[in-house]
């Protein structure tokens, strides 16, 4: 008689493929309209963790062109924001209806609005009720927080913009169910691809990656953009950026990494208020300095500043800033601002120095300057088109600890190249005045 | 006045408080050393070739098998591409484990359909509880009772003596053999066959972390 076992061999069924089939055959990275987001969670202010991240982020935006500003995904769902709203309507003796419409409406200031968030409940009952009221119904519960921080980095000389992650879900439609038929509807959303798995949603629920994913996607659009950029070191970021991409198979979504700030080598967010916030720092910076400059200084300042090496523990975590308190990050950030202002001085006093060089032919008094000369009109096309592959590959590069930008390396490299000459012919004059000219826009400071 | 319990629901939990206290020579304390991880890439996975692959693992390494059984059968109902479908024992600190994404649904799976296709034995009939209807608490109840019909052989084997490895490689030999029919029952069915027949086995789900898998997740009639 044939074994069970033996039965169940032969009655199994071969293999199905889940993965999404998609047409790789067009891989060039396409950024003609890029969009660069970043995903911040406005129950509290954000602190100087979150005005490096943005830096970044403007840096980016200004190295890839294109018109659109950078977003900030406001992360006001999931169970850390319901569990604020549960906890300001315990204290306030609200129910939870009126609890989700009161901080819509921005009625308590921000600092309530942290302490609820701060002491968040745990109620599991009621977070699910009030998830529920915030996902049918699209509202910013940290409205309060989002428009102090719009207004804060607007001074700051940021030019950032803030969407509502429960507004993006609400008009988002259904952007997962298409990442993976068989397993739709199922509760449970695997995007496979590549042997890689990433969990779009789970128990019913979008997972972080999925939220992003979602909130990303509708973005991306509304905007018609060709390529997201995400700027952070968390997994679903990644996850996110990875999503992106190999759904169109073609570069769709890159992760750039953020950064983030330790205080002697600890750690210093803004959860037990160690980090300052950007409002403070936004104060203390306008007492030394104008406040629309602190953008640019720390822009200047991630541009030069190094971070925590490999070697360190701490860096594993990812990239961090290291200072030795809050005073210290503001002086940092004053003489970023003066050195910035310098750079740019430096750098228009050598265009004077170099007109006096004007001549019939450039001359320069070493070789490998000669072959950076004989290429100059190529390179200046090849920089003013804008190069996104090297942008972006050049921005996840780290040499001695410092982030590494396209246009602030070449804009050095122009500098050695000016004072190496001897004499420039007025074609080449004009085209170094271009690719200068470039560059500082391109770097956003 | 005291109050007077309603009878038949407080029979009910009598009767599942006899069941789980009713180890049969099982661990009571600590983790399972082994945890068997189920891999699926689909909300229908084929039946037959899990059920397979499940009695292939336990055959080919009765030791590891028999401390897993012993302690309660932990599966891990998940997605890996990079491994074969299918089950697949491992120790519990092994670190392929974390390369399953862990599968958790919400809504109803064709769990009949996926049971109609698997072919039939003789050696016992496993009652499944009605109430499950995700596939990863539908996976982890089915295991269950397979592990629940293997001990049960085991023990028997022991002849009340300790139960051993051979006994366990014994038992897991000759449900491969004969193998099985699976049903699907409701709770009072399931309990109505433990009060007529004391023989059968039922498993109570303990651990509590799929909140789909019932706490009566079934039975093994023999």
């Amino acid at each position: 008689m044939e074994k069970y076992i033996e039965k169940l061999k032969l009655s199994a069924k071969p293999a199905e493929l889940s993965e999404l089939t998609v047409n790789k055959e067009n891989e060039t990275l396409q950024a003609e309209n890029p969009l660069v987001v970043c995903c911040i969670t406005l129950g509290k202010e954000p602190h100087l963790g979150h005005l490096f991240l943005l830096a970044i982020a403007e840096q980016t935006k200004s190295a890839l062109g294109g018109d659109l500003p950078v977003i900030l995904i406001n992360n006001n769902m999931g169970p850390r924001a319901a569990g604020a709203v549960v906890s300001l309507a315990e204290a306030w003796g609200l129910n939870l209806a009126e609890a989700v419409e009161l901080m819509r409406a921005g009625t308590f200031p921000v600092s309530e609005v942290v302490e609820r968030y701060r002491k968040r409940s745990e109620d599991v009952a009621n977070i699910r009720t009030v998830n529920e009221l915030i996902r049918s119904s699209g509202v910013d519960v940290f409205s309060v927080v989002a428009q102090e921080t719009e207004q804060a980095l607007k001074q700051a000389g940021f030019g950032v913009e803030i969407a509502s992650e429960a507004e993006l879900q609400l008009v988002s439609g259904d952007k997962v169910h298409k990442l993976n038929s068989m397993w739709s509807g199922s509760g449970f959303l695997p995007f496979v691809q590549g042997g890689r798995v990433v969990t779009i949603q789970k128990s019913g629920e979008l997972t972080a990656t999925g939220a992003l994913f979602v909130a990303t996607q509708t973005l991306i659009d509304a905007t018609m953009a060709d390529l997201a950029v995400l700027v952070d070191d968390k997994a679903e970021v990644g996850d996110t950026a990875f999503v992106l991409s190999e759904k169109e198979g073609q570069e769709r979504g890159v992760q750039i990494f953020g950064a983030g700030v330790s205080f002697t080598g600890k750690i210093a967010s803004g959860t037990r208020g160690e980090a300052m916030t950007i409002k403070k720092i936004l104060g203390e910076f306008g007492k030394h300095r104008p406040a629309e400059k602190l953008k640019r200084a720390t822009v200047y300042l991630t541009l030069t500043k190094p971070m925590l090496r490999e070697e360190n523990m701490l860096s594993k975590r990812g990239h961090i800033f290291d200072f030795v308190n809050n005073e210290e990050v503001i002086t940092a950030l004053v003489e970023s601002a003066d050195a910035c202002d310098l750079f740019e001085e430096q750098i228009a006093e050598e265009m004077e120095n170099l007109a006096t060089k004007v001549g019939e032919k450039t001359v320069v008094k070493n070789k490998k300057t000669q072959k950076f000369a004989n290429h100059l009109a190529h390179k200046a096309t090849a920089l003013r088109t804008g190069e996104p592959a090297r942008v972006l590959a050049e921005s996840k590069r780290v040499v001695d600890g410092v982030r590494q930008n396209y246009y602030f390396n070449t804009l050095k490299g122009m500098l050695k190249f000016m004072t190496d000459l001897d004499t420039i012919s007025k074609d080449d004059f004009v085209q170094v005045g271009l690719m200068i000219e470039c560059c500082l826009t391109r770097l956003g400071l | 006045m005291e109050k007077t319990p309603n009878t038949p629901l407080f029979e009910k939990e009598k009767l599942i408080q006899a069941v789980y206290a009713e180890k049969k020579g099982r661990e009571t304390y600590g983790e399972n050393p082994f945890t068997c991880y189920v891999n699926i890439d689909s909300p229908e996975p084929d039946l037959s070739q899990i059920t397979a692959t499940l009695l292939d693992e336990l055959s080919s390494r009765p030791r590891e098998a028999f401390l897993w059984t012993k302690a309660w059968d932990k599966s891990v109902v998940g997605l890996n591409p990079k491994e074969t479908l299918g089950c697949h024992l491992m120790e519990g600190v092994d670190t392929r484990g974390k390369l399953y994404v862990p599968v958790m649904t919400t809504a109803a799976a064709a769990v009949e359909q996926m049971v109609s296709l698997l072919p039939e034995g003789d050696l016992a009939v496993l009652g499944i509880n009605t109430e499950v209807f995700t596939v990863d608490a539908f996976l982890i109840c089915y295991l269950h009772l397979i592990n629940e019909l293997i001990w049960d052989i085991t023990i028997a084997d022991s002849g009340g003596g300790r139960p051993s490895v051979s006994h366990y490689k014994q038992a897991v030999e000759s449900v491969a053999e004969r193998g099985f029919v699976t049903v699907f029952m409701t709770e009072d069915e399931i309990l109505e066959t433990k009060l007529r027949n004391p023989q059968t086995s039922l498993r109570i789900y303990g651990s509590m972390v799929n909140k789909y898998v019932p706490k009566i997740m079934g039975a093994v009639i023999k």
